[in-house]
Order: C-alpha cells, then structure tokens, then sequence
C-alpha cells in the first residue's frame, strides 16, 4: 500500500490531479537554527537572527551582519531559490570564503540558496515543481512562508 | 530533514505556531481501487505509519469530502 502511494509521488501524481494546496507556514528562529546546524554546507557556529522587515542578522563567530530577504522566491519550474541582499560587497567578500558547495553562492550583492542542491531536503527534489509561488516575510522571531502548489 | 521533522513532530509542532494551510485534494477512483486492492491483498493490514500522527489531528480545522464521477475531493484546513 505504502509501495502504491511511493509510486504515485515518482510518477508526479497523475491520480491527484488537479489538487491544490496553499497557505503560510509560520517557522520560528530557534526552529530555524537547530535545521541549519544539520546542514552540511552552512558552516558549524553560523547562527541567525530574524528581525522584521525581512532583515535576518548572520552570526559567525566574531563575524556579523545583516541581509534582507528578496520576497518573492524564485521557481523557475525547479528548485525554489532564495535570494539575500547582502549589506556591502565586504560581507559578499567575506561570504566567499567561508559558504561551501553550490548550495550557498555570493552572486555581486546576493546570497543565493538553491533549495535543490541542499543535501539535508534531498527528498523534497520531487515535490519542488509542483510549487506554483512562494514568498517570504518575516516577524521578529519568525520566518512567514506564503506558498501555493498545485498537481 | 527526517530527524528534524520526527524531533518538531514530538514537541506538537510549537515552533510553527500561527501556520494555516487549505487544499482541495481529487482523488481518481481508479487510485483509490489500487489502494483497496493492496489493502486487501495484505490482509486487511493498514501498514504502520513511520510516526505516530494522532497528535495532528487537533491542527485539523474542517475536513470533508465531496464525491463527482470518478473522483473523489478531500477539502482540508489546517491551523497550527
């Protein structure tokens, strides 16, 4: 039965079509944190701040700044990628050097997170071109994940 | 991803707290058959769910289903 269901999702859900599931996911910062910690491309001791107004505070050991998140998520059929204004070319400078693998890049100004080439949510690769919108917001101490996906 | 989800799962989802979602789920028939039939070729047993989801059925808010030639549509809404 379990077996039947694994298939429907390989295939795309071709018996769940046209199903349509929207809504905000409200994740706070300390939920946030604990995730990042278990991700191998964020380097260990890397810690967040969210504040409002999309603004999230990096802390890295003596190392810290502020980035704005860009609202609306990239999809482009694929992988969702969130992108981060970063406060000054020094921090994009410094950024270089300590992100690793192609999850994480420094693009002039910009953070990119290319959710699809995350090791730690592997298994969500199928589920990504199902998602029709995605934006961001946040509140202090929370992150606001407004979405729509859609068979 | 597994272990954080099973960990958020066990303290009631409370870092979540303020989430809604809402869908309209169509469920052809014919899958639904393929599920029966499974089901009744092992048994009558239900497999074991990889974690105890009872806890979640307090977020459910409404749940109906609506019955049209050849589907079936589950309507949810889901508050944290």
């Amino acid at each position: 039965m379990i077996e039947v269901i694994r298939e429907e999702a390989r295939s795309g859900f071709p018996h769940l079509a046209g199903a349509r599931v929207a809504g905000t996911v409200r994740v706070t910062q300390a939920a946030l944190n604990d995730a990042l910690r278990r991700v191998r491309q964020v380097p260990p001791g890397l810690a967040i701040e969210v504040r409002g107004g999309n603004e999230i505070g990096i802390r890295y050991g003596v190392f810290q700044t502020a980035m704005v998140i860009v609202e609306d998520v990239a999809l482009d059929g694929g992988a969702p990628q969130v992108r981060l204004a970063l406060s000054s070319g020094l921090v994009a400078f410094g950024l270089r050097a300590i992100l690793r693998g192609p999850a994480l890049r420094v693009d002039g100004r910009y953070l990119t997170v290319d959710l699809g080439a995350l090791d730690h949510i592997a298994g969500m690769r199928r589920y990504w071109p199902l998602l029709r919108r995605a934006r961001l917001r946040t509140t202090p101490g929370q992150v606001h994940i407004e979405f729509e996906a859609a068979v | 991803m597994d272990e954080w989800v099973k960990e958020q799962l066990a303290r009631g989802f409370a870092d979540f707290e303020g989430t809604t979602l809402t869908g309209a789920i169509p469920v052809k028939t014919e899958f639904l058959n393929q599920l029966i039939a499974r089901f009744l070729a092992q048994g009558g047993q239900a497999p074991s769910p990889a974690a105890d989801l009872r806890p979640l059925a307090r977020f459910v808010r409404s749940a109906t289903v609506e019955a049209e030639p050849g589907v079936i549509i589950l309507r949810f809404e889901i508050g944290v």
